[in-house]
């Protein structure tokens, strides 16, 4: 697990440079994710948003209470459609609980990492010399970190928990996040609309913020999306570990980690949620991937 | 006719810090700009004259080095020392604009162009918004833009570049400058469409009294449109002096040589282009004496030991040249070896 992964698009933007093609899960590279694979992502993803939205009103059982007369029930049992647990808790109840903690830990860190992020690496390009030096070797020192080992020891050291796992996560996941910001920063400071803004004789606040930042932000989104999917992933692990959500809240990450002991006996119990994760972070790969082909484009026609 | 100067440079220099060393990109260089006129600065790729436009307006490039030397007199004012501060509130945008190249780049892709040509007008002449669409629709309409209602609305990328050099113009009169910069503003632009340009350059020094310093590689552009012009080689003016005589009569011998090197609907087919042998000096290791000195036929031991100044020449105009071309008719020179066999 890495913060720098480069699954998608760490692009920066080369003016005139040709569209650079996307190395994707599947290895297609130049057209980008077919329509029918876009459809299907954002199709479970909200499906997954919905379920994760609605389940104090779906007709499920508490993801939490268990259902002693059904213990490691299989999938299809009569009141429990994906099963139960080790100790009765319905699965499906606690998929969507652990997608509500996904899918919060995800937007959340990521939202913490690009508001900490982006103005780091803005700044950094903008003004260059010793800021950017400083900046730079500040999101060195974070990137050089283990990341899993930082998470543990933050986690150990705050008490494990959700506001644990986001802060942890927002505060290393920014470091990349900024990189990407100072990248994308360099390649318009030198423009000529952005000297010509001081021609204009506006200041480097409005230079920054009316010239800079939204052309900065189409790149940084692109990139945040596939930090998700690493945070969602960051996450999982750490509550596999025991590190994260603590019992009897339901993560998929603890799912899987409490029901390997059975996993001969009551292999679903360990698959579904590894299943759910697995499709979820291919979704947003998928649609980070799309995303990415499509500011591409609108970069070189710019 | 003796009209009081808008602008009047005096021996700026600029160094920049290169990898290589201190970079002297502007040597010394002297310019004078009268109200209402066009004054071309014409030189080849790195020969200064981009970054003297730039100094002027005090939108140099990070790897400018601070110390800059010499006076740039703007309106009376000097304006070289000025604060960062000063000059955005007063003089950038302002009384000074610029034009770039690039209209492709020097508009922002994700901004509408009306909000680009309201937003400086808003700063400096402290207009409310309504007024300053109101002027912006009028200036699109002045320089030419059809349905200026519509192309407010739009985004650079909708239009087409000569479209898009015209915002650029208006965006640069939007705050009645006195004095405009154009730095090559038609090398991106097709040919007819350089000429639209230029002749709304044309127009609008005339209507307003514009005082215009022109930035170009390109001879015949220099020549055609503008009053004065500056010669510049490896950061320095090297002869300066009215359109028309400078070209018709050069004395120095690189104006002299560049003007030969230009192509000529009268040559015959397939006539080898002249060029001018060697290449402009390194700029962080200028020689020690004149630096046009190892490509000039004219060369002589005095040039390789003193740099000569700028001084009036044998047809009145300044050159800064120790041998000067008396005549239109008299030739450059055989040829650089063979000046540099008779030195040695």
């Amino acid at each position: 697990m890495s913060f720098t992964t480069k699954t998608t698009s760490q692009r920066t933007v080369v003016p005139g440079s040709p569209p650079i093609g996307g190395r994707g899960l599947l290895g297609r590279s130049r057209k980008g994710v077919p329509p029918w694979a876009v459809t299907i992502s954002v199709g479970w993803l909200v499906l997954l948003m919905a379920g994760a939205l609605l389940l104090p009103v779906l007709p499920l059982p508490d993801p939490s209470r268990s259902d002693y007369a059904a213990i490691m029930a299989p999938m299809f049992s009569p009141g429990h459609i994906l099963g139960t647990d080790e100790v009765g808790r319905d699965i499906l109840a606690r998929l969507l609980s652990g997608a509500q903690v996904s899918l919060f830990v995800g937007v959340a860190s990521i939202a913490l990492a690009v508001v900490l992020g982006a103005p780091m690496g803005i700044l950094a390009g903008y003004f260059g010399g010793w800021a950017n030096r400083f900046i730079v070797a500040g999101l060195d020192i974070v990137l050089s970190f283990p990341n899993l080992v930082a998470l543990i020891a933050l986690s150990l050291f705050l008490g494990p928990g959700l506001w644990t796992i986001v802060v942890g996560i927002g505060i290393i996941a920014s470091a990349p996040v900024a990189r990407v910001a100072r990248s994308a920063t360099l390649t318009f400071v030198n423009r000529d609309f952005v000297t010509a803004a001081r021609g204009m004789g506006f200041g480097h606040a409005r230079i920054i913020v009316r010239e800079i930042l939204p052309n900065v932000v189409v790149p940084v989104l692109a990139y945040a999306i596939v930090v998700i999917a690493v945070a969602i992933v960051a996450e999982a692990s750490l509550s596999f570990l025991g590190l994260g959500i603590q019992p009897p809240d339901a993560s998929w990450g603890s799912m899987m980690g409490t029901g390997r002991a059975k996993l001969t006996q009551a292999p679903h119990i360990v698959l579904l949620p590894a299943f759910t994760m697995a499709l979820s972070i291919l979704a947003i790969n998928f649609l980070a991937e799309h995303f990415a082909k499509r500011f591409d484009i609108k970069e070189s026609a710019l | 006719m003796t009209v009081e100067p808008i602008l009047e440079v005096k021996d700026l220099r600029i160094q920049f810090k290169t990898p290589q060393g201190i970079a002297e990109v502007v040597n010394g260089v002297n310019l004078s700009i009268a109200p209402g006129r066009v004054h071309g600065l014409v030189g080849e790729s790195g020969s200064g004259k981009s970054v003297t436009a730039r100094a002027v307006l005090g939108i140099l490039p990070r790897n400018a080095l601070h110390k800059r030397e010499g006076s740039v007199r703007f309106a009376g004012e000097e304006i070289l020392g000025l604060s960062e501060d000063e000059m955005r509130k007063r003089i950038r945008g302002r009384r000074i604009a610029m034009v770039f190249q690039d209209p492709m780049t020097a508009l922002n892709p994700v901004m509408r162009v009306g909000k680009q040509i309201v937003l400086p007008m808003r700063r400096h002449l402290g207009i409310n918004g309504k007024e300053a669409k109101a002027r912006a629709i009028d200036l699109l309409g002045q320089v030419g833009i059809p349905d200026p209602e519509e192309k407010f609305k739009v985004y650079p990328h909708q239009l087409s570049g000569g479209q898009r050099q015209r915002i650029m113009i208006a965006l640069a009169l939007s705050c009645d400058p006195e004095l405009l910069i154009a730095d090559e503003p038609t090398t991106a632009l097709d040919v007819t469409v350089q000429a639209q340009i230029l002749d709304l350059f044309d127009k609008l020094r005339r209507e307003r009294n514009l005082a215009v310093l022109l930035v170009s590689h390109d001879l015949s552009l220099i020549a055609e449109r503008c009053d004065e012009v500056s010669v510049m080689y490896a950061g320095r003016v090297v002869e300066t002096g009215s359109a028309i005589s400078t070209f018709e009569a050069p004395q120095h011998p690189y104006t002299k040589a560049l003007e030969e090197a230009r192509p000529s609907l009268e040559n015959p087919p397939h006539t080898v282009l002249r060029t001018i042998p060697g290449r402009p000096p390194q700029l962080t290791d200028l020689p020690h004496g004149c630096s046009f000195a190892n490509r000039c036929p004219r060369m002589t031991e005095l040039c390789l030991d003193v740099d000569p100044p700028l001084e009036p020449g044998p047809a009145g105009r300044p050159v800064a040249c120790h041998h000067p071309v008396a005549g239109p008719d008299e030739p450059l020179g055989v040829s650089v070896t063979a000046a540099k066999e008779r030195i040695s």
